[in-house]
């Protein structure tokens, strides 16, 4: 537990450091969105990995978190300092709502519940024309004193050191046990006495109300929102940043994210296929490597 | 009220294609315990195939149906010998996340090979509508009922009367009972997989007439399928025949009566909904291992 | 007999009309060790089901310790002291043996999960305690040496003596053991007698034993209960009930084969 915070530590000040060694906007803007899929992976595995159930839908609560900030923006003239709280609050309740059918369906089943859910918010998104502004979105001022682009950098490098510690705690808790107990045997954990149902619902809330605030902090990157950003493409890149990192390992995700955010800009003929080159990866590591990077890196040292 | 026998005969058509894709997917969803989310892509690309035949290389309707079935067997054979047959063997549950990496990149590819543009396949049959009593159809959607009807027909026929059909029948009573009667549960396996593929396939090369063929087209088809399938129960011939034609009238009578706008949404809310209230099927039963 | 600690009343349950359980009362008094029997199929799944809450019954109903928990939840009458071991024996395969015991005894005793998250001295400080305790009791069942060793790694034998671990280490008011000695080796089978006696012995843990195996239910019984068609068809002495006419005839009756 304390190593892993250390290394965090050490990365983040390595990572804020990018705006001084690497000159100019572009790897300032890489270093954001790597920041913010990072946020998002991480946190789908609270559900995806650590609880073990399947959520195809991540990316519809980063959605609700960016139009929430932009609407509430628009109507109401607030913040970014109201927003990323509301953005984080109004994600973690839908995700309750998604929560709930997890409570009865399982498997498959959640998986597809979880793809129309994600449907369903995309279509509001795009067709509420008078509420989300249909498909030319919501535009979004810049931050009052974070108008630079390495000031913002900082904010969301801090939010997503925050968020990791977060869940470095939580996991390493005994929410993070009961969350293994219901992944391995529900039935079981019940049988202990855990309220396996509060732990599920918890779980879901926690895990969409980080990518809210993902989606808020991405918002405000981009200076708006549109429909298209959240998309079940969305959703499935994380999905493939989570598997390809490793399931329900802290830095899992974190490196699932990071690869698959730098891998594009590095590859520029790749960044045209990248949706192709997710859907072959996520089919290939589960062939290959099911407990992607660390997972395998993990099993070899055991070795 | 007037309209009500339109809407009705609207309903049938498209119920048809619902039951085409949904007995596909409850072959290989029910009985071989594969979740295959990219089934709905594999009625897109039937449907490109029958663009591809009639549009590109000129094919009449009944020759390029058969290129579609063919490519579709063969398409569905390597997808079940390279992806589930590997992942299957070590944890079935990774079936669920291999399938949906599937569904994506089969839909990136669409979009890549044929573009964002919805593209329709050419029938050859006559144009114009025909007059059936007080309902109008064209004669592609009169062809997609008899299409639907015969390859049904035929269906049941091959599973009542062939070894695939009775091995089918035993492995999804009970796998363990068939493989010790000498069914060749890995040639069974394939087989229905091809089968499946193959009817998801005709189902888009037959509704290419009429509608569009777009590359995000099956998202929603593979919802609906789902749907017809949970309702009917796993595995359920006769079930899936009765909910497909079910949802299409259903389908027919909101969108005329309360208009399209709403249809889609509408329709994911009741994928929502029925998996949230009876998971395991309308006709499933719940068991509980103890 | 003493108070009760788990009490039945008239417990049926149907499944799709299917008649599992038909009216059955039944109690086991505090320190009681009960065997429950009957041939394959008789219900006796079905009332473990039904007692931890797994289950919800279609009518009568269930008392612990006097309170009526009818219908609540699994994790509800487990926080009451009922504990359990599983026919397919159930353990979580991705924590070691040291923590099974260890997440079973946190249910009853861990920090908050607040104060866990924050990681506050109590909460360390509890913990500590629960693995203590839960080193403690696996030494009970000679497992203390797999301590680390991932749950699945070990062989039927030991993973049963894990999960017997697993309800000790909580000190269950009833500890409902299903059928524990499946699939054990008959060296094994005299370790479970053992352990069984002393559980309730060391310990005053009230157990009630679903067992296949006569054997077992015969050398640790104090009382008998017979399951035939979901019916209660005897309730007594180990020795007087195996020379009953009617569970004779519901063992080896017309057609069916002799399970005992």
């Amino acid at each position: 537990m304390r190593t892993n915070l250390s290394l965090l530590l050490l990365l983040a000040i390595l990572m804020a450091l990018v705006p001084s060694v690497l000159q100019g906007g572009y790897f300032v803007n890489v270093a954001i969105v790597v920041c913010i899929y990072v946020v998002l992976a991480a946190s789908l595995d609270l559900v995806m990995g650590w609880t073990g159930m399947y959520s195809f839908a991540h990316a519809a609560f980063l959605g609700v978190g960016a139009y929430t900030a932009a609407i509430l923006g628009r109507d109401l003239g607030t913040s970014f300092w109201i927003n990323l709280p509301a953005g984080t609050l109004v994600a973690g309740l839908f995700g309750l709502l998604l929560g709930l059918p997890s409570l009865r369906a399982q498997g498959h089943f959640l998986a597809i519940m979880t793809i129309a859910f994600q449907t369903v918010v995309y279509l509001i998104l795009a067709q509420w024309t008078d509420f989300t502004g249909g498909q030319y979105g919501i535009s979004i001022d810049p931050i009052e004193g974070f108008g630079s682009l390495s000031a913002y950098f900082y904010l969301v490098l801090g939010v997503t050191v925050v968020a990791l510690i977060v869940i470095r705690l939580l996991t390493g808790s005994r929410f993070g046990d009961a969350l293994r107990a219901v992944r391995d045997d529900e039935t079981l954990a019940r049988t202990i006495g855990m309220n396996t149902n509060a732990i599920k619902l918890i779980a879901f809330a926690i895990s969409s109300s980080l990518a809210g605030a993902a989606g808020v902090l991405s918002a405000y990157h981009i200076r708006g929102v549109t429909p298209d950003d959240y998309t079940v493409m969305t959703s499935a890149s994380i999905v493939t940043m989570v598997v390809l990192g490793g399931r329900g390992r802290f830095w899992g995700p974190i490196l699932g994210a990071a690869l698959l955010v730098l891998l594009p800009e590095l590859l520029s003929g790749l960044a045209d296929y990248k949706h192709i080159f997710f859907g072959a990866l996520l089919i290939a590591v589960i062939i290959v490597a099911p407990q992607g990077l660390a997972g395998t890196l993990a099993q070899r040292r055991a070795k | 009220m007037a309209l009500l026998p339109q809407f009705l005969a609207n309903g049938v058509v498209i119920g048809s294609s619902y039951v085409l894709v949904a007995l596909g997917l409850t072959l290989i969803f029910g009985i071989l315990k594969i979740v295959n989310f990219a089934h709905g892509e594999f009625y897109v690309l039937g449907g490109y195939l029958a663009v591809l035949g009639s549009q590109l290389l000129g094919f009449p309707p009944l020759p390029a149906l058969v290129l579609v079935i063919v490519c579709m067997a063969a398409f569905g054979w390597g997808v079940e010998r390279f992806i589930f047959l590997p992942i299957g063997k070590h944890d079935p549950t990774n079936v669920i996340i291999a399938s949906f990496g599937l569904s994506i990149l089969l839909q990136n590819v669409f979009l890549k090979v044929a573009g964002p543009e919805p593209m329709i396949a050419k029938s050859g049959l006559p144009a114009g509508a025909i007059r059936l009593g007080s309902v109008f159809l064209t004669s592609e959607r009169i062809a997609i009922v008899a299409a639907a009807a015969v390859t049904v027909t035929v269906l049941l026929v091959v599973l009542r009367f062939t070894w695939v059909g009775l091995s089918l029948r035993a492995l999804s009573e009970n796998a363990t009972v068939a493989r010790i009667s000498g069914i060749n549960v890995r040639r069974v396996a394939v087989v229905t997989f091809m089968i499946g593929s193959s009817l998801a396939g005709l189902s888009g090369a037959l509704m290419s007439s009429v509608f569009m063929v777009q590359p995000g087209g099956g998202v929603l088809v593979v919802m609906k399928a789902f749907i017809v399938v949970v309702m009917a129960g796993m595995g359920s011939i006769e079930g899936a025949i009765v909910a497909g034609l079910g949802l299409g009238v259903v389908e027919a009578l909101v969108t005329g009566y309360l208009g399209s706008e709403m249809r889609d949404i509408i329709g994911f809310l009741i994928v929502i909904a029925v998996l949230a209230v009876r998971p395991q099927g309308l006709f499933g039963l719940k068991t509980e291992r103890s | 007999m003493t108070a009760p600690i788990v009490e039945t009343e008239a417990l049926t349950k149907a499944f799709q009309g299917m008649v599992a359980l038909d009216a059955f009362d039944f109690s086991v008094g505090q320190g009681e060790i009960v065997g429950l029997i009957g041939p394959n199929g008789s219900g006796k799944s079905t009332v473990v089901n039904l007692l931890t809450g797994v289950l919800a019954p279609t009518a009568g109903r269930i008392r612990v310790d006097g309170r009526d928990v009818t219908g609540a939840p699994a994790h509800e009458i487990a926080r009451l002291g009922v504990a359990r071991t599983f026919q397919m024996i159930r353990l979580f395969s991705s924590l070691t043996v040291e923590e099974n015991v260890v997440l079973a005894l946190q249910q009853q005793s861990g920090a908050g999960y607040v104060s866990s998250f924050l990681q506050s001295r109590e909460a360390r400080e509890r913990r500590l305690a629960a693995r203590a305790e839960a080193r403690e009791t696996l030494k009970l069942f000679e497992m203390d040496i797999h301590a680390e060793k991932l749950a699945t790694d070990l062989s039927i034998g030991q993973q049963r003596m894990v999960e017997l671990a697993r309800g000790l280490a909580t000190r269950p008011r009833l500890f409902i053991l299903d059928e524990p000695a499946a699939g054990l080796s008959p060296v094994n089978v005299d370790r479970l007698i053992t352990m069984i006696r002393r559980m309730r012995d060391e310990f005053g843990v009230t157990v009630l034993l679903v067992e296949h195996v006569m054997r077992v239910v015969q050398s640790v019984c104090d009382r008998v209960v017979v399951l035939d068609y979901g019916e209660k068809i005897a309730d007594g002495a180990p020795n007087v009930v195996v020379e009953d006419p009617k569970v004779i005839e519901a063992y080896i009756g017309l057609g069916r084969a002799a399970d005992a």
